[in-house]
Order: structure tokens, then sequence, then C-alpha cells
């Protein structure tokens, strides 16, 4: 520390107050710990995981009405079955490409 | 060195005046109770009382390696560290954290103090140890190896934050002087 640093000094001399008297800090009693708080937030925290948890076990599941089968019906006696995906095995032109061109006789030059 | 032989001879004797020491000390450690603090006061007056408290129910020691006012900044500095985490859990928890976030800046930066809260935030600005290294040598008058033990980091450590934060602080001060 030099007297170059007078500065630094007077700042932070600057910076602080008065301390309060000992014996007002010796018998000062701390702030409300906010236990409060922390309570409150931990059952809060602890209500919501709960209900998430308990909600979905709680909420009564209605049975599945009867269904009547009619076995006569046509979905039930269909025999064929089309898959969804059988459209993509389908050539495109199939049936020109399974035949002879007629050369001569068509609009081309 | 005399007055320091005879400070040991008196701290480590077994009926050392704790409180008397302790008042003895009181300004200074106050001061270093809001540099520990960031110039917080509340926090500072609840963590020297917090620290006063260890020292007279004898939950710290004081061993007689170090001055009387090294090893008491050391449980001050220690003492306000514990609160300060203790507090940001707090917050954390109970989302008070958000709201101080929210909240408008304390009074102390539209009051008359304009000043001071101007040199406290240019002290808030720098790191910890620059903080405290700066304000134990130039504001409590310790030597760098004093606050080093403080610290509990090297000589060599404590004058390069040292020379930081007083570079650093003139910095600040010069641009808050001319932006």
């Amino acid at each position: 520390m030099t007297d170059d640093d007078d500065d630094i000094r007077a700042a932070l001399a600057l910076a602080h107050e008065p301390a309060p008297p000992f014996d007002e800090t010796l018998g000062r009693r701390r702030r409300p710990a906010r236990i409060a708080y922390a309570v409150v937030g931990v059952a809060l925290a602890a209500a919501v995981g709960a209900a998430v948890v308990v909600w979905p076990a709680s909420e009564p599941t209605a049975p599945p009405p009867p269904v009547a089968l009619d076995l006569t019906s046509p979905e039930l006696t269909k025999t064929s079955l089309v898959m969804p995906l059988d459209s993509l095995l389908d050539v495109p032109e199939l049936a020109t490409l399974g035949t002879l061109p007629q050369l001569g006789t068509g609009g081309l030059p | 060195m005399i007055a320091v032989a005879i400070d040991l001879l008196v701290t480590v004797s077994p009926e050392l005046d704790l409180r008397g020491e302790l008042a003895a000390h009181h300004d200074a450690s106050f001061a270093w109770a809001m540099c520990c603090c960031r110039f917080v006061r509340a926090d500072a007056e609840d963590a020297l009382h917090a620290a006063y408290m260890r020292v007279l129910e004898g939950r710290a020691r004081f061993g007689g390696r170090s001055a009387f006012r090294t090893w008491l900044f050391g449980v001050i500095r220690r003492t306000a560290g514990e609160l300060h985490r203790r507090d940001l859990a707090r917050r954390i928890l109970t989302g008070r954290i958000v709201l101080d976030a929210l909240a408008p800046p304390p009074d102390e930066l539209v009051a008359a103090e304009h000043e001071r809260a101007r040199v406290r935030a240019t002290l808030r600005a720098l790191s910890a140890r620059q903080r405290e290294v700066i304000e134990l040598v130039a504001h409590q008058s310790l030597t760098l190896d004093e606050a080093a033990a403080v610290l509990g980091i090297s000589p060599g450590t404590a004058r390069t934050h040292y020379e930081r934060a007083k570079t650093a602080l003139r910095a600040a001060l010069a641009h808050a002087r001319n932006p």
C-alpha cells in the first residue's frame, strides 16, 4: 500500500458506513429465516406432485359399451383384402407396356 | 513485532476476554462483514451476529496461530458465506430469487447516497477475491500476508488479486466520472 493509493482508500471509505453499536449487533435477533416460505413452497410442490400422480389413477374409467356383432354384415363376410400399401406395387401404364407398339400407325413423326 | 507478540500472548491466554476483543474490533469487523456481504447491511449484521455467537459460544476457537483480528476475519468470512448459501437456497426454493430479480432497484440507487451507491456497485462488480483483498489491504490496513491468511490463499495470489482490483477499481471510477 503506497501513498499513490489514496484514491482507492478514499473510494473504499466512501463505500462504508458507521457500524452499529457492538451490543446491538450482539443482541441482534436474526431476521425471520423465511422457513415459513420454504415450508409453504415444499408443501405446494408436494401437493402438485401428488395431484399429478393421483389424478389419472382416481379418474373413473367407464367400461366400454357392449358391441353387438352382426355376423351377416358385408364387412365380416369379405374374403378379399386389399392392403393399404398395395397401390405402391402398381406399375403405372402397365397395360400399355404389356402390348406391342404399333409403329407407323401412331401420330408420331 | 513486539506488539504482535504481546497480542499473541494475550490472545492465547485462557483468560482471554473474548467479548472485549470482539468489541475492540467491532468497527473493523462490521466493515469486513459488509464487504463479505456485498454491502448489504442487513446481511452483514446477521453475519456479524452469527460470527460473534460462534466465538462466544466456543463453536469457533482461537488457536493463537495468527493475530486475533486475522482469525476473527476468517470466522466472519466463513459465516457470511454459509449464510449467503443458505439464503440463496431458500430464495431458489421459494421462488423469491425471481421476484427479487424483477423488483425495482434498491432505494440507495435513487436516493441521496448516490455516490456511495456508485462506489459500492463498482466494488460489487469486482470478483469476490479482488473485493476482499482490496478491502483488507486498502481499508483494513492489513498486510498482503495477513490478507492472504484471512482468505486462505498464498501471498502471491493475494498480490495478484490486489493489483488487479486496484486497476479495475480505478478504471471503473474513472469511467463513472467521465462516461
